[in-house]
């Protein structure tokens, strides 16, 4: 009986024994959970404590204009370096260490990191001072809050420039003995005539007058284009009251001012017939129609594909049909320009004949030259046009200048040069000004646009040139 | 009966010890979403303190974009920092930020209501594609019209995309010109139509955490 007893007893104690060890196993199991996995050394994470009140200040990405002289500003990376110590010091105090461990990608957040990340754009180069981009999207030091953005590229907007220069729209045309027509805001052309063979002495070829330049025919020249960087802002509001925050919504969603705006499209006017009836109305417009004519994902059937689709063009067969307009349009008259490939044959010369007519080399750069061939008696001016500084604020003073050279070989006379102001450049009055004599005058073009017009008085001869200058004010 | 209480008796310590580890790793924030689930809004901007001086040119690489804050006569502004708020200074302020970051601004000085703040947030939606070394004098131009400042403060919730114009035949886009958009429209969809949205500015009766200003 007794050894009965102390079995039972024994038996207690090992089951209690039992008991507290499964406790304590599920303590020790319970406490593992809550315990982050062991962080890799290289993906350590510094991060802040997003309490405002211990607040850091290692890096610097706000950049404050003051007072402060330049030379006191100390380069945010330096103090970044240099704070890393006490940053790995002060831990424990006002600054949370949380050791991401294996978390990558690394979230779309600023955070500093000590080590590049994995899906960043910046690797380390001479350890970890130093940050170097390899796609060039940041710079040294906004590598640093930004490095753990993988892939991210820098939303970019621009450049946003007004150019004056050129000949947009309709080709201009001359008109009159002094006037060109189609001239826009921001054109730039110039008008001129040879002088007649029996008139000047100057000439050297008036034996052999080229037959493109005829003295009764008027030739165009266009400038190039100066473009300034000049980026203007503007905004618009939206103001939101508490009780008004939610739009009247209607059937499936839609909002009651986009039903009306429905309603309005829906009532197409043709001609001087309005189409009362709404189902009429609706199969007027193609796009309706069309779309209650067939069902989802259907084609139209009623628009067969032609068998010509596809094959010939419009510009294959004006081609076809005028084939002497073509060859025309084709036939070099003044110059040729050849690509020869230096490169290819180390040459660094060339003289190149074309129906016994030697060519000029006129550029030659990264082993391709361009060949002109020039024929005697003829007749160019050339404009070129230079803005007084690539940039430009609203409201500041911009000056343009449009240099003149008669690039023939023959005397040019009756030369106009107009220029229209882009609507952004407001003409400084009394600021046009020439070096050579010349008439100036101000007119509003067809496009209500200022257009500034030299008439020189004098004749260009070969090699001569000038310049015209005028001012503005960039809005 | 002692055998089925000692097992009720490990099951209920079992299931204890459990909850605990759930609740403390609950409790404990992951370490990825802890800047976006717990700081306020300017938290962010708020890490990053000002440098007085001019800024470098090689400071403006990368994500930086220098803005211009401008206001009505008086406008006071200061920018949350990382060592608290700036102190207030005269408009225009001239700052670079990070694009694509919200930053909280303090305005102060409103003509009429004076002693009350405001405490607005601004964040640059793109870069300006400026030439090399003219990102500084090419700042994004926020023009805050004084009755933004008074619709805030009646309690009003007001929001301003700025855009880079693309019109280079319009003379009469200004930095001061702007409308408001239709009831139910959106001023960035809007913006987007006119131009580049490159800013927005938002400002309404919004109080700032306790302690957060001195």
């Amino acid at each position: 009986m007794t050894g009965l007893r102390n079995r039972r007893a024994t038996g207690r104690a090992i089951r209690w024994l039992r008991i507290a060890a499964i406790a304590v196993s599920s303590i020790i199991l319970a406490s593992c959970r809550a315990v982050t996995l062991p962080s890799i050394p290289s993906l350590v994470v510094l991060f802040e404590s997003s309490s405002l009140d211990a607040p850091l200040s290692d890096h610097t990405v706000a950049q404050l204009d003051a007072e402060v002289q330049p030379s006191g500003y100390v380069h945010p990376l330096e103090e970044i370096q240099a704070s890393i110590p006490d940053q790995q010091s002060k831990q424990s105090d006002t600054r949370q260490i949380h050791q991401a461990g294996l978390e990558v990608p690394c979230p779309p957040l600023p955070r500093l990191a000590r080590h590049p990340c994995s899906g960043g754009s910046c690797n380390s180069r001479g350890g970890s001072r130093a940050q170097v981009c390899q796609s060039g999207a940041c710079g040294t030091v906004a590598c640093l809050p930004v490095a753990c953005m993988p892939g991210a590229v820098v939303p970019m907007v621009g450049p946003y420039v007004v150019c004056d220069g050129g000949d947009a729209y309709a080709p201009a045309r001359p008109a009159g003995r002094f006037g060109i027509q189609n001239v826009t805001a921001g054109d730039t052309v110039a008008r001129y005539r040879p002088v007649s063979v029996g008139s000047t002495q100057s000439d050297p070829d008036e034996s052999q007058p080229a037959d493109e330049c005829d003295a009764e025919e008027v030739c165009l020249t266009v400038s190039n284009y100066a473009c300034v960087y000049a980026p203007r802002f503007a905004s618009v509001r939206e103001v939101s009251h508490p009780s008004e925050e939610a739009s009247p919504i209607g059937p499936k969603g839609l909002t009651l001012d986009t039903l009306a705006g429905a309603q309005v499209k829906r009532q197409p006017v043709w001609g001087s017939t309005q189409r009362i009836a709404l189902v009429a109305a609706r199969r007027a417009e193609p796009s309706l129609a069309v779309e209650e004519r067939l069902p989802a994902l259907a084609v139209d059937q009623n628009d067969l594909p032609h068998e010509s689709d596809g094959v010939e063009g419009p510009a294959a067969r004006v081609a076809d049909d005028q084939p002497m307009l073509a060859e025309r349009v084709d036939r070099p008259r003044i110059q040729v320009g050849f690509d020869v490939p230096f490169a290819w044959t180390c040459v660094t010369g060339a003289q190149v004949m074309v129906m016994g007519q030697a060519a000029e080399v006129i550029a030659a750069d990264r082993g391709t030259a361009t060949l002109r061939l020039e024929e005697p008696g003829r007749c160019e001016l050339t404009l070129c046009k230079r803005a007084g500084s690539d940039t430009a604020r609203v409201g500041e003073e911009l000056d343009f200048t449009i240099f003149l050279l008669n690039s023939g070989d023959r005397s040019l006379q009756d030369i106009v040069l107009v220029d229209a102001i882009p609507k952004r450049l407001q003409l400084i009055p009394k600021s046009a000004a020439s070096n050579l004599p010349a008439d100036i005058s101000t007119a509003t073009g067809d496009d209500g646009s200022v257009v500034l017009t030299w008439r020189l008085q004098k004749t260009l001869q070969p090699g001569e040139g000038g310049f015209v200058r005028f001012r503005t004010v960039v809005h | 009966m002692l055998r089925v209480a000692t097992r009720v008796l490990a099951t209920a310590v079992f299931a204890l010890a459990t909850s605990m580890g759930f609740a403390r790793e609950a409790v404990e924030p992951n370490a990825v979403d802890s800047f976006a689930s717990v700081t306020p809004l300017g938290a962010i901007g708020a890490l990053q303190h000002p440098r007085p001086g001019s800024c470098p040119d090689d400071v403006l690489t990368g994500w930086i974009q220098p803005i211009d804050i401008r206001g009505p006569a008086g406008m006071e502004i200061a920018i949350e920092t990382a060592e608290g708020w700036s102190p207030l200074r005269r408009a225009p302020l001239r700052i670079g930020l990070v694009v694509g970051r919200a930053y909280r601004l303090r305005i102060g000085g409103i003509a009429g209501h004076e002693g009350r703040e405001l405490f607005p947030s601004v964040r640059v939606l793109a870069k300006l594609a400026a030439p090399p070394g003219m990102a500084w004098r090419f700042p994004v131009e926020i023009v805050i019209d004084e009755s933004d400042l008074t619709a805030a403060l009646a309690g009003s919730h007001v929001r301003r995309i700025v855009y880079a114009s693309c019109e280079s035949d319009r003379p009469d886009v200004l930095a001061s010109n702007w409308f408001d958009v239709r009831p139910g429209d959106d001023c960035l969809d809007v913006a987007s139509t006119l131009g580049d949205p490159v800013a927005e500015f938002i400002v309404g009766n919004r109080t700032p955490s306790p302690g957060s200003v001195p």
